[in-house]
């Protein structure tokens, strides 16, 4: 291709790369600004000065640090009980020999089609019955439930392709099965591990309509539920609200950054939202 | 493996969807046959099904669902199609320009509510006069392919990559353009996945909710059923019309799926007449 013509097309992408990119690096920007008239009057200079003054703001005022702190938990316990319980699940799965095999391939696979809202509305109720309503209980187990059956029928295939002499060698050398599952086979699946681990986080850390309905207490809310009640009391404090949105931000696309790969696989296993 | 560890194995994962999806949803769907007035239930029959074939804001909500399948098909999955192929050669560039574009498919869909509706707020904004009512669905079916058009492109170069070297070759000594080889050559070979695509596509314009509900609340000329459903639940507290419009929700899901296999299915067994 000729000299001009390339450097058009390096200047045409550039631009639409900016565009794409510009309504997170205005929310970024602006975050550090000091007032609306510099968010909205320049909304495309970067900030005077580089200040946290509106991170203090959203942290104390806006509570995002309490709401921080819970999406870190329900996160974190969610992914971990998403990864055992759905690779025990898979490696049982994986093996020709399970009763019921197919039906149950055929269950988790209508689960993962299945909408939240055919199972949301009754769950209000039963979270109450069991006395978890309003607790990050009330959302991890939703969360784990939700996010198992695209887990198990990623480890099923991933086990199902190592191959059997895997599993034989290690009963000639006298290995029980939970051994030889904790031992050989959990290393072995780390790269599953790794997938679905990262983006059940992702799923987990954005989730906002089960969070909304099932949360009442101020005090056990999310980071994007806390994020709505946050915006609905401070609706003009823009400087606070677009730091607010950034602490939501950084550790998804950080994670994003750190892990692509695992988010790559993911997002071809069908696994993100 | 015995019997019994392969059911220990697998019992606290089916456990936990056996609680929290599979029960809850045979719920919904009881719960869509009685009114509920506290803790007073009372059988209804099919009241509420017939009162949503009457109600205009279901029809409204079903058909802005519809619409905004309709652009999403455009803005999501062509648009990622597009940067696929456009960004198909393993360059640094190309690599950083596809950072770029998936990057938004991470955030959560409160914050792209949010973000957008500052930058389209009337009075302050950039863009003002974007979620009027007559663009509204137009606009959010826009920033809906922003969030999502770089996750259908991740799906499209995971297709373009499957693609033989030796084809494409061919192609080129046929002395065939790159218009030509996307048409003939590509497209017809990147079948499954967009298949895969469209099922995405298609299911995901009735599960939207977030998006709607941040950046449109108290709209109700832009509401879909999902949001309908919830309205009707927390606002209204009109728990069996909620449950019976979250059963016709994803029965619209699952028919979906079901006509799509079998277009597929149908589509296999023409093939293998032909050949």
């Amino acid at each position: 291709m000729s000299r001009p013509g390339s450097y058009l097309k390096t200047v045409a992408w550039t631009l639409l790369a900016l565009l794409f990119l510009y309504p997170m690096l205005w929310m970024a920007s602006s975050s550090f600004k000091s007032s609306n008239l510099e968010i909205f009057g320049h909304p495309f200079s970067l900030p005077h000065q580089i200040g946290f003054a509106n991170y203090q703001k959203a942290i104390h005022q806006g509570h995002m640090g309490s709401y921080f702190i819970n999406s870190l938990w329900v996160t974190g316990l969610s992914a971990i009980a998403v990864v055992c319980f759905g690779a025990w699940a898979g490696f049982a799965l994986g093996k020709a020999r399970f009763p019921l095999r197919r039906f149950c391939l055929a269950l988790f696979f209508a689960g993962m089609i299945l909408p939240v809202q055919a199972y949301l509305i009754p769950l209000i109720g039963l979270l109450e019955k069991f006395g978890i309503h309003d607790s990050l209980w009330a959302l991890i187990l939703p969360y784990t439930a939700q996010s198992l059956p695209v887990a198990i029928l990623l480890f099923a295939a991933f086990f199902a392709s190592l191959p059997a002499e895997l599993e034989e060698a290690a009963k000639l050398d006298g290995v029980r099965t939970a051994r030889f599952y904790f031992t050989i086979l959990l290393p072995v699946a780390r790269p599953a591990v790794a997938t679905v681990g990262v983006i059940t986080c992702l799923n987990t850390w954005n989730e906002f309509l089960m969070a909304m309905l099932f949360i009442v207490d101020p005090g056990m809310k999310t980071l994007p539920v806390g994020m709505i009640a946050f915006e609905q009391a401070h609706n003009t404090d823009y400087p606070a609200l677009l730091a607010g949105l950034s602490l939501i931000s950084v550790p998804t696309l950080l994670v994003y950054a750190i892990f692509n790969k695992q988010v790559i696989r993911g997002v071809m296993a069908g696994a993100v939202k | 493996m015995t019997h019994r560890g392969q059911i220990l194995f697998f019992a606290p994962a089916f456990l936990l969807f056996l609680v929290f999806v599979l029960i809850p949803s045979t719920q919904t769907l009881i719960d869509s046959f009685y009114s509920h007035h506290g803790i007073k239930h009372q059988f209804v029959g099919a009241l509420y099904y017939r009162y949503a074939m009457t109600d205009p804001r279901f029809h409204q909500s079903l058909a802005n669902n519809l619409i905004y399948l309709f652009w999403t098909l455009w803005f999501e999955v062509v648009v990622g199609l597009a940067l696929a192929t456009a960004l198909e050669k393993n360059t640094r560039t190309n690599h950083l320009l596809r950072v770029a574009f998936f990057s938004p498919a991470v955030l959560s869909m409160v914050v792209v509510g949010l973000v957008f509706g500052f930058l389209f707020k009337d009075g302050v904004g950039v863009l003002p006069g974007m979620l009027s009512e007559g663009r509204a669905l137009v606009t959010t079916s826009v920033i809906s392919g922003w969030a999502s058009a770089g996750f259908f492109m991740i799906i499209f170069l995971a297709g373009l990559a499957n693609i033989p070297e030796e084809v494409l070759e061919a192609a080129r000594l046929d002395g065939a353009n790159a218009w030509q080889t996307f048409w003939r050559i590509k497209l017809p070979l990147l079948k499954e996945v967009i298949y895969v695509a469209l099922l995405i596509c298609f299911t995901g314009a009735f599960k939207a909710f977030d998006l709607f509900w941040v950046l449109l609340p108290n709209q109700d000329h832009a509401s879909i059923v999902s949001t309908l459903l919830v309205k009707e639940v927390i606002k209204f507290d009109n728990k069996g019309y909620g449950s019976a419009l979250a059963v016709i929700l994803t029965a619209l899901v699952l028919l979906t799926v079901a006509a799509m296999i079998g277009a597929k299915n149908l589509w296999l067994r023409r093939e293998r007449n032909r050949a």
